[in-house]
């Protein structure tokens, strides 16, 4: 374990919600809180991997994880371990308390740009090129599926954890585990370069290199897919509300929120959060309800209640873009990160 | 606030082993002080240990129904947003692309996607060319054709194992293709990289200045003689129909010099793309400032003119005067009689007055003779078509004119670029496209002495010069006349 390293809380907090504040070496790629709140975990881009002690920003530990740049960062939602990925071809699986590293991969291509944990914690998965790869949560490899035609550009799991979806140019795969086709193909030509999956199953999104957000309802019908389109630049924010209800999604210096309730919202006006000044580059809501933080390149951080449909708190700002945001999983706490390696933890203030 | 500043981004391509690795590894190992990332398609070549050389993918895809200045390169996206997280910003990116890419995607991503025109900047489409073997795919490959019609700067590179004359020969094989195009040479692929990096090729607010000689490249004819006539009749002979008729242009000249060749050459250019008179076997051609259409058959003809003075005549020809056994003789009388040099072959113009070898006694000879690349018009290969015109443009006319270009020439005009002069404007405009993508602006102000003039450029295949031409005939304001 690397030594502890104190952390120099800045003179005056910004803002009354805020806990403290650091300086990391570059741009923050990946945030990710531990299961019980306790350590927030950052990735940095030039592939430095820190824990911080969440209240009383102790440094855990400090790692070149990835000789080359840092990827994704993604921790268990059940045990104190987290999986980076990098641009050397690297999966690496760590001990988030201690800093060890448990398990070393090498994938067959040279970027990982993937990782996410399944909702039990039980496996992770990681897109490399053309491959998704599942690993039990000790670093096995457990499946492989090669059948994409391109680049996986995202991967998100079903709730129940044993299925989950897969996005390259031409669409949707649906994988079950333990199967080695994929159970459903969901076509759509165009290129998908992100990817959600509601939280009840019933829909899967994405967003589109023509500025779209394409839907799948599910269990699918062809023909029954839908788009929202006139979007301003292309949708790479794509956010659930825990019930399913709310849709989030990015328009430029607004937030674009569809109300789904269940059933698809065509024909609805959607909610409109406006108060950014600048291209909004992360959002997210709580894991629990519908408020919902946002940031923006200019380094603006403003928190909305989609009920009411505005800010609820004054914003903050900071200096530079905003490249990361994470709640902790009790909605407690939350972790913002900047291109510039400036890391915030505040307090929840809603 | 963030530093917008755009990357640059080189486009590098060329087949493959034409030197692209060698060039690579030069930039990168070169001590410039600059952080370069390279992405390359062929993963592996560079030898360089170098953490910014990142293996992609090529994955072309369509974002709109088969439209093809929507077709990106969706690797070059995923990997350019990614090396836009980081604190310090790269200094520059080279991609370079496989020896069978088609440049257009690569170049179309700079243009489409939202993302990366906010955080790069296309910089310039550089050409390696293997000098020796570039032969066996220059006439069948569309790829490499491709790679010579979008270059900005074309490296013609390996010149030591061809001769100077062969190079010669591929550089004006080249230009005719694209030129527009800084071709370089260069052995091992060793160039000052200045020729090569940040070129702002593709910037609008850059000094935009044509090629000045980019017509003298693609004109109409192929052959000028230069005469000097009497005020008698003449004829010109053919023997020969490898076509069914060929254009001649006569232009009156003051004096035969240089100067006043290049203004004949210019009304000629001009005369060639007006209506044509039809011209039979035993006629009289006019002798001045005419688009003449000899109809020629298979057998020896005979058309006939008379300069209306005495003096000095550029005469244009469609093709070279040989391809037709083209001969000028003096009717009835001798008087200018020549001796023959030396008789090889009867009743053939030389085509260059340094291969004078033979001579019939009526025979004229052209006192002095140019050759000119052939324009390729109307066939499926790559060309450039010029227009250089001093007239104001009408901006209306101008925007319909472009419009209707993007959308039915855009797949066969690989590129365009240029400066107008738009009519009530003090600014000049300037342009450039790749296939239906286009971007113009106001740019500097025209300065008080200078000319003010339209030069354009279009790439392409199959483009028909007659047809640009007369498109942007039709943009020219026509000035009325005001009476007090």
């Amino acid at each position: 374990m690397i030594d502890h390293l104190q952390i120099n809380k800045t003179a005056e907090s910004q803002n009354e919600y805020e806990l403290w504040r650091t300086q990391l070496n570059d741009y923050i790629i990946g945030i990710g809180w531990n299961f019980t709140n306790e350590y927030v975990v950052v990735a940095s881009s030039c592939g430095i991997l820190t824990c911080f002690i969440a209240d009383n920003y102790f440094n855990q530990f400090e790692v070149k994880a990835h000789q080359n740049g840092l990827m994704c960062l993604a921790v268990s939602p059940i045990e104190n371990k987290a999986v980076t990925t990098g641009q050397d071809g690297l999966i690496k699986l760590w001990d988030i308390q201690s800093g060890e590293l448990l398990k070393e991969i090498q994938s067959e291509n040279v970027w990982v740009e993937q990782a996410i944990w399944s909702p039990d914690g039980k496996y992770f998965a990681t897109a490399s090129g053309s491959i998704v790869t599942i690993f039990n949560s000790n670093g096995d490899e457990i499946q492989e599926f090669e059948e994409h035609e391109s680049t996986v550009s995202g991967i998100a799991w079903h709730q129940n954890s044993k299925s989950f979806a897969s996005a390259c140019y031409g669409g949707v795969r649906l994988f079950e585990l333990k199967q080695d086709e994929p159970i459903e193909f969901l076509e759509w030509k165009n290129s998908m370069h992100s990817l959600s999956w509601s939280p009840d199953g019933k829909f899967i999104g994405c967003g589109t290199q023509d500025s779209r957000v394409h839907f799948f309802p599910l269990p699918y019908n062809d023909g029954s897919d839908f788009e929202m389109n006139g979007y301003r630049g292309k949708v790479k924010i794509l956010d659930w509300t825990n019930d399913s209800n709310y849709f989030l999604t990015n328009c430029w210096d607004e937030m674009v929120v569809w109300k789904f309730a269940g059933i698809a919202p065509q024909g609805q006006v959607p909610i409109t959060l406006s108060g950014h000044m600048g291209k909004i580059t992360q959002a997210k809501f709580q894991n629990k309800n519908s408020f919902l933080v946002s940031g923006d390149e200019l380094g603006l951080v403003l928190f909305y209640d989609v009920e009411i449909g505005k800010e609820f708190i004054t914003g903050i700002k900071l200096r530079n873009s905003v490249s990361k945001i994470c709640w902790s999983n009790d909605d407690s706490l939350l972790a913002i990160g900047t291109s510039h390696g400036e890391l915030i933890i505040m307090e929840s203030p809603a | 606030m963030e530093n917008k500043k755009a990357i640059p981004v080189t486009v590098l391509t060329g087949f493959l082993g034409s030197g692209k690795t060698t060039l690579l590894n030069r930039i990168l190992s070169e001590n410039h002080g600059k952080k370069i990332a390279v992405i390359e398609n062929e993963f592996g070549e560079v030898g360089v240990d170098n953490e910014l050389v990142i293996g992609a993918d090529e994955e072309i895809f369509e974002m709109n129904n088969g439209c093809i200045c929507c077709t990106v390169r969706g690797d070059l996206i995923r990997i350019l947003d990614q090396l836009m997280k980081r604190k310090d910003k790269l200094d520059y990116i080279i991609v370079e692309t496989t020896g069978m890419a088609n440049p257009a995607p690569v170049a179309q991503t700079f243009w489409v996607d939202d993302d990366i025109k906010e955080s790069y900047s296309l910089d310039a489409i550089v050409t390696i060319v293997d000098a020796k073997h570039v032969w066996q795919h220059i006439d069948d490959s569309s790829e490499c054709k491709e790679q010579i019609a979008f270059a900005d700067v074309i490296l013609l590179n390996k010149t030591d194992l061809v001769t100077e004359d062969e190079l010669n020969k591929l550089e004006k094989r080249i230009k005719s293709m694209n030129s527009q195009a800084k071709i370089h040479r260069s052995k091992d692929a060793i160039i000052d990289l200045s020729n090569i990096l940040n070129i702002n090729a593709f910037d609008l607010d850059a000094k935009v200045e044509l090629n000045p000689e980019f017509l003298i490249e693609e004109v109409p004819f192929e052959w000028c003689g230069i005469f000097d006539f009497e005020n008698k009749e003449y004829q010109l002979k053919t023997s020969e129909d490898p076509d069914p008729s060929i254009d001649i242009v006569f232009v009156a000249m003051k004096e035969n010099t240089e100067s006043e060749i290049t203004k004949a050459k210019k009304a000629a250019i001009k005369i060639f793309s007006e209506t044509y008179k039809e011209v039979k076997n035993d006629k009289f051609l006019n002798s001045n400032r005419t688009l003449n259409r000899l109809l020629i058959e298979d057998k020896e003809q005979v058309f006939y003119f008379k300069p209306n003075k005495k003096g000095c005549y550029a005469v244009f020809t469609q093709h070279g005067p040989d391809e037709f056994n083209m001969v000028f003789e003096m009717s009835g009388e001798n008087i200018n009689a020549q001796k023959p040099l030396i008789g090889i072959k009867k009743h053939i113009i030389p085509t260059s007055i340094e291969n004078l070898k033979m001579i019939n006694p009526n025979q004229v000879n052209p006192i002095k003779a140019i050759e000119y690349a052939h324009s390729h018009e109307h066939d499926n290969t790559v060309t450039s078509v010029g227009i250089e015109d001093d007239s104001a443009l009408s901006i209306q006319k101008v925007n319909e004119w472009i419009s209707y270009l993007l959308q039915n020439r855009g797949t066969d005009i690989f590129r365009m670029k240029g400066i107008m002069h738009i009519d009530g404007n003090d600014e000049r405009f300037v342009f450039q496209g790749v296939h239906m993508l286009f971007d113009g602006k106001a740019d500097r102000k025209w300065k008080p002495d200078e000319r003010r003039r339209n030069q354009i450029i279009f790439i392409g295949k199959n483009l028909n010069r007659e047809e640009l031409l007369s498109g942007f005939k039709k943009c020219i304001v026509k000035k009325q006349l005001n009476f007090a």
